[in-house]
């Protein structure tokens, strides 16, 4: 869809709209009933007129755990966009090169060696799981699309487990450990929201900023270079700050799979490949994406929202893989 | 002295080195193509002069030293197509030749009216006109390549380097390609093109590089270079005489026997 078109303009339209929709949604479901009146008025008055309970519920609970998942699927989708075209391979995505996994297990060590650091630690663990499955990708296939995925699901695999070894012997249950391993957004808090959208914005500025360059540098085969592009600076300073906003992810929400996968594809189905409509729809489909799915989980009994994401991602990879495969790529 | 100038450039993959001590010119305003058997480093040769593989040695573009240039600069200077044309993503005909005004963008994306021509007479060169917007994706090899050639012709580079442009076109885009390319020639640009076939180069070109072993076997003006006698021992076989091409000058065209 070109630029400045009627089309183009209502998709980006109706997104804003699922997005008011999905915030009201989750600032309004729960076990206490409040009116949106209410939430408004506990949201912007000074001296909102509301019991103690219901401010604590709104400002501290909803409001930050809606934030949270805004953030994070803004950031696991604009993640997804980048490494697709970074690394050209349609099946790139902060859950299947690993980076997740190793920003899950790096902030489990850290807590389990005394919790200092802990998001240090996650992004050393998702920047050196992302450069493993790049180097077992190399070595095993060249680097081929399907190389890569399988590289990082290896590499995810081991660590989840690690993940889970962790937890296991500071004498987690087994509930919170899945929690971690399939993600969840309950009891976030401000700040944690705070830096997931931190993260989120500043990989989404700098791509936007990139956004022609990627645009040549998700050809391939170095067309970026003979076009002028700076592509080496530019694919590690993506590929750095891709993992640092799914690092902050992970370390306060978990592993949450193929919101990266799902938001990217189906932006480009309506809006093509060029990459800066590509990473705004995507910021904001993901939040929407995200936020819906933590709705869903949180009215399904406090799910992990990795099982709602994978439910629905995970057939979107196959349909990904198929179209991949059959135009023999 | 215009044009590319090469001293004892070296290059290859990993630690295996295709190329050694190649020294030569592509002399600006002329046509040269590049011959030699596979794996002789034609791909490698233009993939270093267009600045994607680390090399040894001196390269001089349009009279500035390569290693000096900036990745816009060159950019700017350099055209480069080259065997596989992407398929990851479904970007148009269009989108993919737009690509080649990256170099000439300015800071703010001001509306570029010169680039929009420059895209437009490319699609045109390349009789892509009707196909703008098709996804490469859904393109035939042949029109994919064509899209790769016109992303080239709309950067405007003094030099094109072009690696087997024509492998995958029919006879009619084959020829519309290299009269495109003598024009570019005669306007003042340098080309070098890669090709297997020797009387494309016998036909159209000026001069020819032969690369064989590891480096440069034969170089200089078409009529000296294609002979029987150089050609059989470049490529192993035996070589004779098919008859006369079109174009000015003595050309002879050859076959394998």
């Amino acid at each position: 869809m070109a630029p400045g078109t009627p089309g183009r303009r209502l998709f980006f339209a109706g997104l804003l709209l699922l997005l008011g929709g999905a915030a009201l949604w989750r600032l309004l479901a729960g076990d206490m009933p409040l009116s949106p009146a209410a939430v408004a008025d506990i949201l912007f008055s000074p001296s909102p007129d509301a019991s103690p309970q219901e401010i604590l519920v709104v400002r501290s609970v909803r409001l930050p755990r809606l934030l949270a998942s805004l953030g994070a699927g803004a950031s696991l989708a604009v993640s997804g966009a980048v490494l697709q075209g970074v690394l050209g391979n349609p099946l790139a995505e902060p859950y299947t090169l690993g980076i997740a996994a190793g920003a899950a297990f790096g902030a489990s060590l850290a807590i389990s060696l005394g919790g200092i650091w802990v998001s240090g630690a996650a992004f050393a663990g998702a920047l050196a799981a992302l450069g493993l499955a790049l180097v077992l990708s190399r070595l095993s296939g060249r680097g081929s699309q399907l190389s890569m995925v399988l590289s990082g699901i290896v590499v995810s695999s081991v660590l989840s487990a690690g993940v889970t070894l962790f937890k296991a012997l500071a004498d987690e249950r087994v509930s919170s450990i899945v929690l971690w391993l399939m993600g969840s957004f309950s009891g976030a808090s401000m700040e944690e929201a705070g830096a997931v959208c931190a993260g989120a914005a500043l990989l989404f500025g700098t791509a936007l900023w990139w956004g022609r360059d990627l645009d040549a540098i998700s050809l391939g085969e170095s067309r970026a270079v003979f076009l002028g592009v700076e592509e080496g600076k530019i694919k590690t300073v993506l590929l750095v700050l891709a993992s640092l906003a799914t690092a902050l992810t992970a370390a306060s929400f978990g592993i949450i799979g193929f919101v990266g996968l799902v938001g990217p594809h189906l932006v480009r189905l309506v809006l093509g490949p060029s990459h800066r409509p590509l990473l705004a729809a995507s910021f904001l489909g993901g939040a929407v994406l995200l936020a819906g799915a933590d709705g869903l989980a949180r009215s399904l009994g406090e799910l992990p929202v990795g099982v709602i994401t994978a439910l629905a991602g995970g057939p979107v990879f196959c349909w990904i893989l198929v179209r991949e495969r059959g135009k023999g790529a | 002295m215009k044009g590319v100038s090469v001293r004892d450039l070296s290059a290859g993959y990993g630690g295996k080195t295709v190329l050694r001590g190649i020294s030569g010119d592509f002399p600006q305003g002329a046509l040269t193509f590049l011959l030699g058997p596979n794996g002789s480093g034609k791909s490698t040769l233009l993939r270093a002069l267009g600045g994607a593989l680390p090399h040894g040695g001196t390269v001089t573009l349009c009279g500035r030293d390569g290693s000096s240039l900036s990745s816009r600069e060159r950019g700017r200077l350099v055209g480069v197509v080259t065997q596989s044309p992407s398929l990851n993503f479904p970007f148009t005909v269009e989108e993919v030749i737009a690509m080649g005004r990256l170099p000439h963008r300015t800071f703010f994306g001001s509306p570029d009216v010169r680039g929009r021509e420059a895209v437009r007479r490319a699609a045109e060169a390349m009789e892509l006109e009707d196909l703008l917007d098709r996804p490469l994706t859904t393109l035939s090899g042949g029109e994919r390549q064509r899209t790769m050639i016109a992303q080239a012709i709309a950067q405007e580079p003094e030099v094109f380097l072009l690696d087997e442009p024509s492998s995958a076109l029919d006879p009619r885009h084959t020829l519309a390609l290299f009269r495109f390319l003598r024009q570019a020639a005669a306007e003042g640009k340098t080309v070098a093109a890669a090709v297997h076939d020797i009387n494309l180069a016998a036909e159209f070109g000026d001069c020819v590089w032969l690369l064989g072993g590891d480096g440069l076997a034969a170089s200089g003006r078409v009529k000296d270079v294609l002979t029987g006698e150089v050609l059989s021992s470049v490529y192993g076989v035996s070589f004779a005489p098919l008859g006369r091409g079109a174009g000015e000058g003595e050309r002879v065209l050859w076959r394998a026997v």
